[in-house]
């Protein structure tokens, strides 16, 4: 029996699809059901077989219609995409791309279409990864990016200590880790933790939205974990398609398609993916964090029925979205038209709109039922990330400093009042 | 046949993302396939690839690029020089 190894991008699916080529439509049992021409390759949409390109066509389809029924993307954005090297976030990269070029192509000479960057985080550190092979997907990434000829900003985990000192952020990130003993909640300060540093990023880089590749099936995972932590109250708010929680508002143009189908595209077409080592690569199926096996069920859902996943967050769609789950209208125009003409006034999403925010996670807070626990955090943070108040004077200082609830959302944009 | 492995499937494999396998017989089935796997190929944790006599949920199935759900799931037919890809969707950000 014979293994070949080492260099099997010579041997890879390109090469077989190849020699297989002229026997594809002899081995198919179905047509694609939208161009009824080609041989279908994949199930997608639960029930219907598709051909490559028409996977293609209505993955990019439900993404542009993601963008403009909801307006998220102006001629005026300046958009970050964060890039973790998977098959979602490379879909969104890929197309993205595409959107742009096509927006720049049809303009000519006159304004161009959006700006557009990749940030890529590298949470190594946290996971114990050897330096080589954190160096070698920084590689992988850089090769990617500069392909689509887009600017790339590459920032590790540990920067959101924001420490001139390297060595210290490192000792700080260690330090904050070990010292959460759940599981589930080293899994959520990280995930936490990288959030704000793509916040901090597209802040600093001038970025008005932050695109991220979450998918269906990820979304399901995370309403199915949110219920299970006992984050109920917040549950509407990481779901929808917009989240204007961060200062460059969250969007998920990807919110509709599933992971399956988005890695299958990338294999049809070529589309390069890394596989990166996190917290949930390293656990077993029956490992115990609340995260892993939220994401273990949704996929076994998926086993029997592929539309489970949508099921699961159209359910959750029902809940009533918050306020910051829409962009406020002509958003940076508005603001910066006040700074000039030097009008006092307030936004109108201030005062009674205005939700208290968790400052760990920015989950809303309901302060009827937390009276006894620290106003800061959030019923699950409090549970299982900073039940220790060791821990919360491990957090970045950034984080430390903010006020409770209202107070803090008010300093968020203290800068805009006059 | 050539059975390849992606998404972090390879390191189950010992790193090696595409191996070359001789059968017996001019046909078999998947569900033969992820037995022959289990005995010859996984040098480790064989619940984060196989469960039961499928794979694990969250793993794709391509046979020469074609769906598995498409062609028969487990009763899929491989033939000699048939390619068949594993992809683990299961971290897909």
């Amino acid at each position: 029996m014979a293994a070949c190894a080492g260099a099997c991008d010579g041997c890879s699916a390109g090469d077989a699809s190849h020699a297989i080529g002229d026997r594809r439509l002899d081995i198919a049992r179905s047509v694609c059901m939208k161009c009824k021409e080609e041989a279908a390759v994949a199930l997608a949409n639960q029930t219907e077989p598709m051909c490559a390109q028409c996977l293609r066509s209505s993955i990019l389809g439900k993404f542009k219609t993601v963008l403009n029924t909801h307006a998220l993307v102006s001629a005026q954005d300046r958009i970050l995409l964060g890039f973790s090297g998977g098959p979602s976030s490379r879909v969104a990269l890929e197309f993205l791309a595409e959107i742009r070029s096509e927006a720049l192509a049809s303009r000519a000479l006159n304004a161009p279409g959006f700006g557009l960057g990749v940030v890529f985080i590298d949470e190594g550190l946290a996971i114990g990864t050897s330096r080589e092979e954190r160096s070698r997907a920084v590689d992988v990434v850089e090769k990617i990016v500069s392909r689509l000829e887009l600017p790339l900003v590459v920032r590790r985990l540990e920067e959101v200590f924001d420490d001139d000192n390297q060595e210290d952020c490192a000792t700080q990130l260690k330090n904050l880790l070990d010292s959460v003993k759940d599981g589930t909640g080293k899994e959520d300060i990280v995930e936490i933790l990288r959030m704000e540093l793509l916040e901090q990023v597209a802040k600093k880089e001038g970025y008005t939205k932050l695109v991220l590749g979450l998918s269906t099936t990820r979304i399901a995972a995370r309403v199915v974990s949110a219920t299970a932590k006992g984050q109920g109250f917040a549950l509407a708010a990481g779901v929808q398609y917009v989240d204007s929680r961060w200062h460059a508002p969250v969007v998920l143009p990807l919110r509709d398609c599933a992971t399956k189908e988005l890695a299958l595209l990338c294999h049809f077409f070529h589309l390069e993916t890394l596989f990166l080592r996190n917290f949930s690569t390293l656990v077993e199926p029956s490992a115990s964090t609340i995260n892993s096996l939220c994401s273990n069920f949704v996929f076994t859902l998926r086993e029997d029925n592929s539309s489970r996943d949508h099921t699961i967050v159209r359910t959750a769609g029902k809940l009533t979205p918050f306020s910051f789950n829409h962009l406020a209208p002509s958003n940076g125009d508005s603001r910066s038209m006040r700074k000039r003409r030097g009008v006092k006034t307030e936004l109108s999403n201030s005062g009674s709109n205005m939700e208290a925010l968790c400052v760990l996670c920015r989950a809303p807070v309901d302060g009827r039922s937390q009276l006894e626990d620290d106003p800061r955090y959030c019923r699950s943070c409090t549970l299982q990330i900073v039940d220790d108040s060791k821990v919360c004077n491990l957090l970045p200082r950034h984080i430390q400093a903010r006020r409770a609830g209202q107070a803090w959302m008010k300093s968020q944009i203290e800068e805009f009042l006059l | 046949m050539w059975a390849h492995s992606r998404g972090g499937l390879e390191l189950l494999f010992g790193s090696v993302k595409c191996h070359e396998v001789d059968l017996d017989s001019n046909e078999i089935t998947v569900e033969k396939l992820l037995v022959w796997i289990r005995e010859n190929l996984l040098k480790e944790r064989q619940e984060m690839f196989l469960k039961g006599k499928s794979v694990r949920p969250g793993v794709l199935v391509l046979i020469n690029d074609y769906d598995w759900e498409l062609m028969g799931h487990l009763e899929a037919p491989i033939k000699d020089k048939d390619s068949v890809v594993f992809i683990s969707t299961l971290h897909g950000g």
